[in-house]
């Protein structure tokens, strides 16, 4: 266990949440791609994206003997496969024969939300990670 | 006067695993299904003092019953409450308040640390 963990545990929350963020601000900026993807000779538009995260944990006979705590982990980005969303626009060259274009399942009150809660995570992890750092600062002092 | 500083070297020990132990849960705050844990020290040696059990010695070559030097260490505790829809049992408020309380307590044990450091430096100099 070392001195600095405390650090690098508030550290890989840092970089989960700067990931969540990352994931968000392209769902956001791909909200009305209609052309996504290229997919056997044909365009789909953009999936939704979320951010898969767990616990850091190493087995739980070490958590016991070392009392390892680190952090947070991103396992993996996954895709919502929830439906597209139908818009008649009969105009746009992506439409089908009913004039309907197939839009991102992205929802923007949604993504708004994970915005903010991301960025409050974010927040309290600085405040956490400050926290430590002042404490290893104090910590020099003892027997100055 | 050693007693104490022994003391306070575990305590810091404790508030250095308790750091650890809330950075953990603040990193966890969105982790689906994650258990906060917490540290108990406080507890821990109240225990260890009040239940002393002490022999009464007459004679200073009496072996000491009871009476002993042992602090105990500080230990990591798994909670398994459930506070937000996800099955994530962390209040992030509670969480924030002991950070700032968790970094006070460590300053003011540095702080007891250093005087007593500074009683010894006294009494070596004799000044």
């Amino acid at each position: 266990m070392s001195i600095f963990q405390s650090l690098s545990i508030s550290g890989s929350a840092l970089t989960a949440n700067r990931l969540k963020l990352d994931v968000v601000s392209s769902n956001i900026a791909n909200a009305n791609t209609s052309r996504g993807q290229f997919v056997n000779g044909e365009w789909i538009p953009y999936r939704r994206k979320m951010v898969e995260v767990t616990a850091n944990q190493t087995s739980p006979f070490t958590d016991v003997l070392q009392r390892e705590l680190s952090g947070v982990q991103v396992n993996k980005i996954v895709e919502d496969t929830s439906p597209f969303q139908a818009v008649y626009d009969p105009s746009n060259p992506d439409s089908n024969e009913q004039g309907y274009v197939m839009m991102p399942n992205v929802d923007a009150t949604k993504e708004m939300v994970d915005l903010m809660a991301t960025s409050r995570a974010y927040e309290a992890n600085v405040t956490a990670f400050n926290a430590g750092k002042s404490m290893l600062v104090k910590a020099l002092e003892i027997g100055r | 006067m050693n007693q104490m500083i022994g003391i306070m070297s575990r305590a810091l020990d404790a508030s250095s695993l308790r750091q650890k132990s809330i950075s953990n849960n603040i990193a966890n705050v969105n982790t689906p299904n994650f258990k906060p844990t917490k540290v108990s020290f406080e507890e821990l040696l109240q225990q260890e003092v009040k239940s002393q059990f002490i022999g009464n010695r007459t004679n200073a070559k009496h072996v000491l019953i009871g009476e002993t030097d042992r602090i105990p260490s500080p230990k990591l505790e798994q909670g398994n409450t459930v506070f937000q829809n996800s099955g994530n049992g962390e209040d992030l408020d509670y969480e924030m308040t002991q950070l700032s309380e968790n970094t006070i307590w460590y300053q003011s044990l540095t702080y007891g640390l250093n005087e007593e450091f500074n009683l010894l430096k006294t009494s070596i100099r004799a000044r």
